[in-house]
């Protein structure tokens, strides 16, 4: 669990969060590192989400840092205290556990949406309607994003009207075309069918091929094995095991949770 | 002993407050609804008690059991079956557009059945004279008597309400009446909580229509600036609201033994007149967490059938623009007297506009563009009053309205309160803000006091000043069009969809609503610097508080996110205005309001539909393409969809 020098990807250090008297994340640190898939399972309540939500700044943590290094040659960045939009800027993607679309657009405007805002633009050059100088870059980013999903037959549907594996798929490419450098997937395989999951697979280690740090929030073992370098198994808001998923599954506690313990 | 004196005066005014405010929690609590229409609905029954007693001379307690009996809860029967019941899924912001549509529905029939005539021999039910207290104070029977009628509804309410059985399912039908259907009748309970509530309004407009003159507007205001009240008890607590309504009576007439150096008095007189209004806003402002419960969030619901994709090219509206600007064009060919009343069509349409931008792009329900349209409107003189150049004014007037919509959309947009609970709050908000703005500066002599409107050299004939209108609804269709299309556009169409997922795109969403609200604020000041510069005078009356709420409603009506729709609206209301008599225009825009349930979107959306219709075999292949399998799937996918509320 040592980042060190050089690394590059998402770090949780000393990540604390309580509900009243519960504390649902518990000093929890965690290394999401570039070029890989990073898995955090554990049983319902556990604190996954809570510490998922933490990282995107949906929700504040009571204590701990959270940084991101986006890339060698540019600054860490100190994501703690930073409202979510600003998380998003500054190269944090993520979706959601319960799907999040905007239903009035079509799927390759959710798209452009996610690329066209990943940085700040004057609002009042918004109003008077001048010529966004991006505008070049957002709509190759936008295609690119369509195509390596296998989206673009569907361009433009409404994204309300799609069924559900095919709104994760376009949920996922909103938070790929703000380009990030980490990617946060809440459970991204509940209601997809097994050849949507191979697909969503297929995708994640292209992904990781790329250079992104992608953390998965994910109960679905076989999913979890196929896709993540490393696992790690929260239990009651503490990480007890880390380790590659057939390490982590193999231990006694993960049975007793996953098998035993239903 | 003068002061015990003021204290049983206050006592009485409290009373009046408390019924109002105990009538609306209790509406509330056994309905769900915050029904803002409470007031015109204790009006309505009012004058029907006014009716049968002074017109058809039935005696008096016959006319109270009609009234009380049968007319009150009847109405609500009637409003639960035909706009709320359909309207039950809806969230809240549908149920707030219906209930202001009931309160200008119920407005317009006052004035077309009565003619908005105010009576002062309304009679009374409540024995006249008084007990005499020691130190020469009396105390009026009326007073006691509603002291006991409020307090017996607010210990019975929250009796029944925590410790019955039928308190239990009302509960749980107001909670969720869905669920609830499967285990209790929910729509009979439904329905009787209605007609509860509207029993209430009847003895609340029949208990005060006597104190005061019975009068169309006074008990409506009355009962929304007793909102405040409701407010301070949390929308739940029943003795709270009591006390409270009591405490303000009290403070506002202890306030009139204030006397401060003569130069203050103005405000004063200001603050324990209005005290209840200060109340309200007050409340709002450092009381975020109502027990509101409403399942839409801000305006989401006013379109989320109608919402539209906005990158794409819509040939649709291109035939209606044309058409529309050959319309707005005629009266410059009137003849003067004609021109004279279409002025206030240019000037209305840019306000209508305003709340198009507010509610329908930026989704944060408005009802206080009254406010600000007046304000522009009083910038706009002041500045040319002190020498600038009238064109100059004209604009810069409403660009300085700009900073105060900021600070108030700052201020209320990104409160703490819950999404789910932000329409009902905003509109509160909104509301509060222009009536405060209305009784602190269009009614200040201090302020409005010697105002000279005068237009200048060039713009003094009707047609050119009409040319100018035009063109100034012109720049404000343009800049709302960029707001509607292009990377803005759909940064606020994603903001109405989700808010969540609009922050995960990068999208800032607090700063963008605060933005578009002050620009909504900025417009409706243009609006209103036409409007007193067509009229050449600033008349408050113009931009009453209530005003804003009728606009909001017409608005509604036409879609609220639809400019054009607007436009056409604003046009359609002053037409109807002008060829009928006073309440045909108000009955109509309720009645389209109410309807707003059944044909989401309004008229703006009914045509687009048509349109839409019009193309849809381009659509088609794309749906053919899949199995019925998969139509099924797509099908059901956009149910859950529309079903989820947008947060």
């Amino acid at each position: 669990m040592s980042g060190g020098r050089g690394f590059r990807g998402i770090q949780i250090r000393g990540l604390r969060r309580r509900f009243g008297g519960v504390t649902a994340v518990d000093d929890v640190d965690l290394d999401v590192p570039a070029g890989a898939v990073t898995a955090l399972i554990g049983p319902n309540g556990a604190g996954k989400t809570t510490l998922f939500h933490c990282v995107t700044g949906l929700d504040a943590a009571d204590a701990g840092t959270v940084t991101l290094a986006p890339h060698p040659d540019r600054p860490t960045v100190l994501l703690s205290g930073l409202p979510p939009h600003a998380r998003a800027r500054a190269g944090v993607a993520w979706t959601f556990q319960r799907i999040e679309l905007f239903a009035g657009l079509t799927v390759a405007e959710n798209i452009r949406v996610g690329a066209e805002n990943r940085r700040g633009r004057p609002l009042l050059s918004g109003l008077l309607g001048l010529p966004d100088p991006r505008r070049a870059a957002v709509r190759a980013t936008t295609v690119a994003v369509l195509e390596r999903l296998g989206l673009t037959p569907l361009a433009d549907v409404s994204a309300g009207s799609l069924p559900t594996g095919t709104m994760r798929l376009v949920e996922l490419g909103r938070a790929l075309a703000a380009e990030p450098a980490a990617l946060l997937l809440d459970e991204p395989a509940s209601g997809l069918d097994d050849h949507q999951i191979a697909r969503l697979a297929e995708v994640l280690r292209a992904l990781t091929a790329d250079g992104l740090a992608i953390l998965l929030v994910e109960h679905d073992i076989r999913f979890v094995t196929a896709v993540a370098d490393r696992a790690y198994l929260m239990v009651a808001g503490r990480v007890l095991l880390s380790g590659t998923p057939d390490e982590v599954f193999a231990s006694e506690l993960a049975r007793e949770l996953y098998v035993g313990g239903s | 002993m003068f002061y015990a004196g003021l204290a049983i005066n206050g006592l009485a005014i409290g009373c009046v407050a408390a019924l109002a405010a105990v009538g609306l929690l209790a509406t509330y609590r056994v309905t769900g609804v915050f029904n803002i229409a409470f007031g015109s609905n204790a009006v309505f029954c009012a004058y029907v008690m006014w009716q049968c007693v002074r017109v058809w001379h039935l005696p008096l307690a016959v006319a109270a059991v009609l009234v009380l009996g049968i007319v009150a809860p009847g109405v609500g029967l009637v409003l639960e079956r035909l706009v709320y019941r359909p309207l039950r899924r809806s969230g809240a912001s549908g149920l707030l557009v219906a209930t202001l549509g009931v309160l200008v529905l119920q407005l317009g029939l006052v004035f077309l059945l009565w003619g908005g005539r105010s009576y002062v021999d309304a009679p009374s039910l409540l024995p006249a004279g008084s007990v005499r207290l020691p130190g020469s104070l009396t105390l009026p029977y009326a007073t006691i008597v509603e002291l006991c009628v409020v307090a017996l509804i607010a210990v019975l309410l929250t009796f029944l309400l925590r410790a019955t059985r039928v308190g239990l399912m009302v509960r749980a039908v107001v909670d969720d009446r869905d669920l609830a259907s499967a285990l209790v009748p929910a729509d009979r309970l439904a329905a009787g909580g209605w007609a509860f509530g509207s029993f209430l309004a009847g003895v609340a407009g029949v208990l005060w229509a006597p104190i005061y003159h019975l009068d169309p507007y006074s008990l409506t205001l009355t009962v929304l600036e007793t909102m405040g009240v409701a407010v301070l008890a949390r929308l739940t607590s029943l003795p709270i609201a009591v006390v409270a309504a009591l405490a303000i009576g009290i403070a506002q007439t202890e306030l009139t033994a204030v006397h401060p150096a003569a130069r203050w008095q103005g405000l004063v007189d200001a603050f324990h007149t209005n005290l209840f209004v200060l109340v309200l806003f007050a409340a709002l402002m450092v009381l975020p967490r109502l027990g509101i419960r409403d399942s839409g969030s801000g305006g989401g619901g006013l379109h989320r059938e109608g919402a539209r994709r906005t990158s794409r090219v819509d040939h649709i509206s291109r035939l209606p623009l044309g058409a529309l600007s050959l319309v707005l064009a005629l009266p410059l060919f009137f003849d003067p007297a004609d021109l004279r009343a279409s002025l206030a069509v240019p000037a209305l349409a840019v306000v209508f506009v305003s709340l198009v931008v507010a509610t329908g792009y930026a989704g944060q329900i408005s009802l206080g563009q009254a406010g600000y349209a007046g304000l522009g409107a009083l910038f706009m003189v002041k500045l040319a009053g002190a020498g600038a150049p009238w064109l100059l004014a004209l604009f810069l007037g409403p660009l300085l309205v700009v900073p105060l919509g900021w600070l108030t959309g700052a201020v209320f947009l990104n409160k703490g309160v819950a999404t789910h609970r932000r329409g009902l709050y905003l509109a509160l908000a909104t509301f509060a803000t222009a009536a405060v703005v209305a009784r602190f500066v269009f009614a200040q002599p201090v302020f409005v006091g010697g105002l000279v409107v005068s237009r200048p050299r060039g713009f003094t004939d009707d047609h050119w000043f009409y040319a100018l209108e035009l063109a100034c609804l012109l720049l404000a269709l343009l800049l709302v069009r960029s707001l509607h299309t292009g990377p803005m556009g759909r940064a606020l169409v994603a903001m109405r969809d989700s808010e969540t997922a609009a922050v995960s795109a990068g999208i800032d969403v607090r700063l963008m609503k605060v933005f578009v609200f002050a620009c909504a604020a900025g417009l409706a000041g243009l609006g209103g610097a036409l409007t007193t510069s067509a009229a050449q005078a600033f008349n408050p009356t113009d931009f009453d508080p209530v005003q804003g709420l009728v606009w909001f409603a017409a608005v509604a009506v036409w879609g609220v996110d639809s400019a054009l729709g607007a436009v056409v609206g604003a046009a359609a209301l002053v037409a109807v205005d002008v060829g009928t008599v006073s309440g045909v225009s108000s009955l109509l825009i309720g009645i389209g309001a109410v309807l707003l349930g059944r044909f989401p979107g309004g008229i703006g959306a009914a045509v687009r539909r048509a349109g839409d219709w019009a193309v849809r075999p381009v659509e088609r292949p794309l749906t053919r393409r899949l199995s019925p399998a998969g139509r099924a799937v797509a099908r059901a996918a956009a149910a859950r969809v529309r079903e989820r509320p947008v947060s």
